[in-house]
């Protein structure tokens, strides 16, 4: 596996700090910076954003991991993180969608219940996507996957409707909401979890107190015990990643059997990423 | 003035206003949070430069410190016209 960690910078600032060469100009104001993780520069990178965040400033504006794997490693995988890289807006609730509030947990928002069919703007679902998910984390396949989904027999989740909400009242469309129904799985102390690879929220600012939020960002790789291993092919982590604010709401992650990760191949589904998950 | 020029040069298809959220809502802003009404190309140069500073999608969140400091490094090239005493 292969880990590269991209920073977005002020060109003002990167000037002063960095190497003219390192990184590409994105319109002329803000540098994009890619490096491997265990590259020296990245860690004079953070020593330069803990300086500026001394004096309440930050030096990168946003930072983002990726992780690449070869073909050996992913097939090796005996368990996977679907990462749905296809997002969009308007959400759900923003389209009629009720949901009930009534068990949702005051620390940190999560355990909204959705209580109605998924209703969205569909023209918004990017197009050619087989999977995609909007930025409060409703997830939504389109018919192609569904039809591989209940072809190759895979456990673990329900193919509900999604209606398109027009001008007058919801209509029926081609895409499907994919709710995940098996047991979480339970995620483990060694998955990290933080505001950023330099800060790992050692105040649990962002961890709620009755234990539903793992952190506000996932830093590495999944990790999830052992036991809760069972036959579903798609399982979501019991611990969640983000925050409420806004749209936006906690979200689990998606953890999915390498039988899936074949079915996804073999369409081939857009719209998605794989990392290796991990049972300790 | 000079930026919302600029904008309606990068899209001279662009026509109309379109109502813009000062926190994007994939920021974590909130759907019925303080929007303003910008002409739809500087609104897509706004846009743009968000997605630059913070890419969408990327299934990661700010804190609410970096947030504030992604504002002001939007804002501050990309002002809004009326904070800033412009009818656009
Ligand atoms: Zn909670």
């Amino acid at each position: 596996m292969r880990e590269t960690i991209e920073f977005r910078i002020a060109e003002r600032d990167a000037r002063m700090h960095l190497d003219p060469g390192l990184g590409v100009s994105l319109g002329g104001s803000i540098r994009k910076v890619v490096l491997p993780v265990d590259d020296a520069r990245v860690g004079r990178i953070a020593q330069l954003h803990r300086a500026y965040g001394e004096r309440g400033d930050a030096f990168f504006l946003s930072w983002n991991l990726h992780r690449s794997y070869t073909e050996k490693e992913l097939r090796a995988a005996e368990l996977l993180n679907l990462i749905v890289r296809a997002r969009f807006e308007p959400t759900g609730a923003m389209c009629g969608t009720t949901y009930d509030e009534s068990s949702t947990c005051r620390h940190c928002g999560a355990g909204a219940r959705q209580a109605s069919d998924l209703v969205l703007d569909t023209r918004r679902i990017p197009k050619s996507k087989d999977i995609a998910q909007t930025i409060a984390g409703e997830v939504v396949v389109s018919s192609r996957f569904a039809t591989a989904f209940r072809e190759s027999g895979l456990r673990g989740a329900e193919l509900r409707p999604v209606l398109h909400q027009g001008r007058g009242k919801p209509l029926s469309s081609d895409w499907l909401q994919l709710i995940v129904t098996s047991k979480p799985r339970s995620l483990s102390t060694r998955t990290v979890a933080g505001n950023n690879p330099f800060d790992l929220d050692e105040d649990d600012a962002f961890r709620c107190p009755l234990g539903h939020i793992a952190g506000l960002n996932q830093i590495s790789e999944l990790y999830v015990e052992r036991s809760s291993l069972d036959d579903a092919d798609v399982a979501v982590t019991d611990k969640l990643f983000g925050d409420r604010r806004g749209e936006l709401r906690p979200e689990p992650r998606l953890l999915i059997s390498p039988r899936l990760r074949d079915a996804l191949q073999a369409l081939p589904a857009q719209g998605y990423a794989l990392e290796a998950a991990h049972f300790v | 003035m000079q930026r919302l020029k600029a904008a309606q040069d990068a899209y001279p298809n662009s026509t109309g206003y379109e109502n813009h959220h000062f926190i994007p809502l994939y920021l974590g802003g909130a759907s019925n949070g303080q929007t303003y009404r910008l002409p739809t190309a500087y609104h897509k140069a706004v846009t743009q430069q968000f997605r630059r500073v913070w890419p969408y999608g990327q299934g990661r969140r700010p804190t609410p410190q970096e947030l504030q400091k992604l504002l002001l490094a939007v804002y501050s090239e990309y002002p809004i016209p009326q904070l800033i005493g412009i009818t656009p």
